[in-house]
């Protein structure tokens, strides 16, 4: 038997007896408590104070995306990416977003035949945004006689990166997004955002404004 | 019970390393002993120990006589997994890829052998009863202002705290005066005047400044200007004493000529910790990466060291938000004959818990 088995053996061993005090553990605790109670009997002492610690918070989401990217000149195509997001107060939550996409063929490039303004290893674009987001419209909807989800309508704004043809253009994102709350924990995001950022990549530097598309599911925890 | 634990675990593994002690060089003697198995190994196993021992000493001052609840005996289990998963790893760096591999698939297999056997040590958690001492509390149908209130529990009932969110906390009535269980949400201002089952109230303040002088970790995103660049930049602070704080930082600066990526390590002396604009100074060193950009000129990519030299402030908002504003001056130790010198601003907000 090499090295590598007696190690996985020797963690195996290990992890099970780790296990296995557990219980043993307990059980001391046990008569501990057995003793405790036959000397001082303060049933007062069983009862508990409640801290906010020991109460489960659900500030952080966190999930995934898909939809549609307009990048101007270069086609809607595909987007996807991952979400998080930390909820300060019921009105305020910052937000992290990390996507990526594929970008088309331009007009130019189409009608005028072997042309490529660029090469397929540089048509993937990147890009991340910090956002805070602002829950502008809470409500609920509500579905037949007996369903009702909580929603929000919120607005969101941001700085980041965007990635594409091997360089970085600093990006402001603008968007209004809507959450409904499937559960308590889980829900779905419909989100609209415009990405603006400065390009210099067909000649003269211009503004550009992409407009995303995008369904989202996260969880809170 | 945090004794037996803490006793057994010292004893298995915090003896010293020497070639005749214990079973970690029963393993280094194996094949190919190397000397980072050895130098790691103690290193590892030290730092369990500390964390088992944290966890069970907070377990005794919460039940002085009660059972200890599910949380405790999971977080052990847990505990454990930590200690196999990087070991193996760490300790076989000369092996061949397929077999590294195979190691992590096996150490994944354990993993999940042993999550498997999670439910079974694990409890429930005790409920968290609360009373209601209030003339009433008001139950919203979802967790912000404008939910309607469905349901109000009267003074003397009593509540399940199910869990929260920002300042909401969702509760469960088992049986309302009709024997059916309502479920919603309470504001904080209303479920902090509620009593726990030793008769104190709950309390559930707000975060404040004091929170902020005692807090420990601090985490904050901030946009600026790095010499004419636009900046944005993530950190994560941990304070040591009240007066100093060590920071990781992460700068992404993406300018018209190149773009810039900026990682280091500042600690930071506040002098004034009990102010409520309270300034500081920074020092920090750290690597910078710089990547011309590719439609102006082919240059290759560089990264270089760098030092940092700042001074800033933080302004207390609310809750347990902070206002950042900061100058700082680096050092890009280049490669050719004149350093480069670059300076940054930034405004940004941070979080502290």
């Amino acid at each position: 038997m090499d090295t590598r088995n007696q190690y996985l053996l020797l963690k195996t061993a290990a992890a099970f007896f780790c296990l296995a005090m557990l219980p043993m553990a307990a059980d001391a605790q046990e008569q501990n408590d057995d003793r405790g109670l036959d000397q001082i009997v303060l049933p007062d002492l069983e009862r508990r104070t409640i801290k906010e610690s020991d109460i489960d918070s659900e500030n952080f989401e966190i999930g995934g995306f898909a939809g549609f990217m307009n990048v101007e000149d270069f086609g809607t195509n595909p987007v996807y990416g991952i979400r998080a997001a930390y909820h300060a107060t019921e009105d305020f939550f910052l937000e992290a977003t990390l996507g990526t996409t594929e970008l088309g063929t331009t007009s130019f490039e189409d009608l005028s035949g072997n042309v490529q303004i660029l090469p397929d290893g540089q048509r993937d674009l990147t890009y991340y945004n910090l956002s805070v987001g602002y829950n502008l419209f809470p409500g609920e909807v509500f579905l037949g006689k007996g369903h009702a989800f909580n929603t929000n309508l919120y607005l969101i704004a941001g700085a980041g990166n965007t990635d594409f043809a091997d360089s970085s253009h600093f990006t402001y994102s603008l968007g209004v997004g809507y959450r409904f709350y499937a559960t308590d924990w889980l829900s779905v995001h419909l989100d609209m955002r415009d990405h603006v950022f400065n390009s210099d990549l067909l000649g003269e530097d211009k503004t550009l404004n992409n407009l995303e598309f995008t369904l989202g599911l996260t969880a809170f925890f | 019970m945090a004794n037996t634990i803490w006793h057994a675990v010292q004893g298995f593994f915090a003896k010293p390393v020497s070639p005749a002690a214990g079973w970690v060089p029963a393993m280094a003697n194996a094949e190919s002993p190397s000397s980072s198995r050895l130098r790691w190994a103690p290193f590892r196993l030290q730092l369990i120990t500390s964390h088992v021992a944290r966890r069970t000493s907070h377990a005794k001052t919460k039940h002085p006589v009660g059972r200890p609840s599910g949380r405790q005996e999971r977080c052990y289990v847990v505990n454990t997994l930590v200690v196999l998963k990087p070991d193996l790893q760490r300790s076989e760096p000369k092996r061949a890829t397929s077999d590294v591999r195979r190691a992590t698939f096996c150490q994944v297999l354990l993993t999940i052998s042993l999550l498997t056997i999670l439910p079974g040590t694990a409890t429930a958690d005790e409920p968290l009863i609360a009373t209601v001492a209030d003339p009433y509390l008001e139950m919203h149908s979802g967790p912000g202002r404008g939910y309607p209130i469905f349901h109000v529990v009267e003074k003397g009932e009593t509540v399940e705290i199910l869990k929260s969110r920002t300042d909401w906390f969702k509760v469960r009535v088992h049986q309302d005066i009709e024997g059916r269980e309502r479920i919603g949400w309470v504001h904080r201002s209303q479920m902090g005047r509620t009593l726990s089952p030793n008769g104190e109230l709950l309390g559930l303040q707000y975060a404040d400044f004091e929170d902020f002088k005692n807090s420990r970790w601090e985490m904050g995103i901030a946009a600026g200007d790095f010499e004419g660049a636009s900046s944005l930049n993530g950190h994560l602070g941990y304070r040591l004493t009240e007066n100093l704080t060590t920071e990781l930082r992460l700068t992404h600066a993406i300018g018209s000529f190149s773009d810039n990526t900026l990682a280091s390590i500042n600690i930071q002396n506040q002098p004034f910790p009990q102010w409520r604009v309270s300034p500081y100074f920074s020092l920090g060193a750290g690597v910078i990466r710089t990547q011309p950009n590719a439609t102006l000129v082919q240059v290759e990519d560089r990264t270089d060291s760098a030092l940092n030299v700042g001074i800033g402030a933080r302004a207390y908002i609310t809750r347990n938000m902070v206002l950042r504003a900061e100058y700082r001056s680096h050092v890009i130790l280049t490669s050719r004959d004149q350093n480069e010198e670059v300076k940054e601003w930034t405004l940004g907000i941070s979080i502290f818990y």
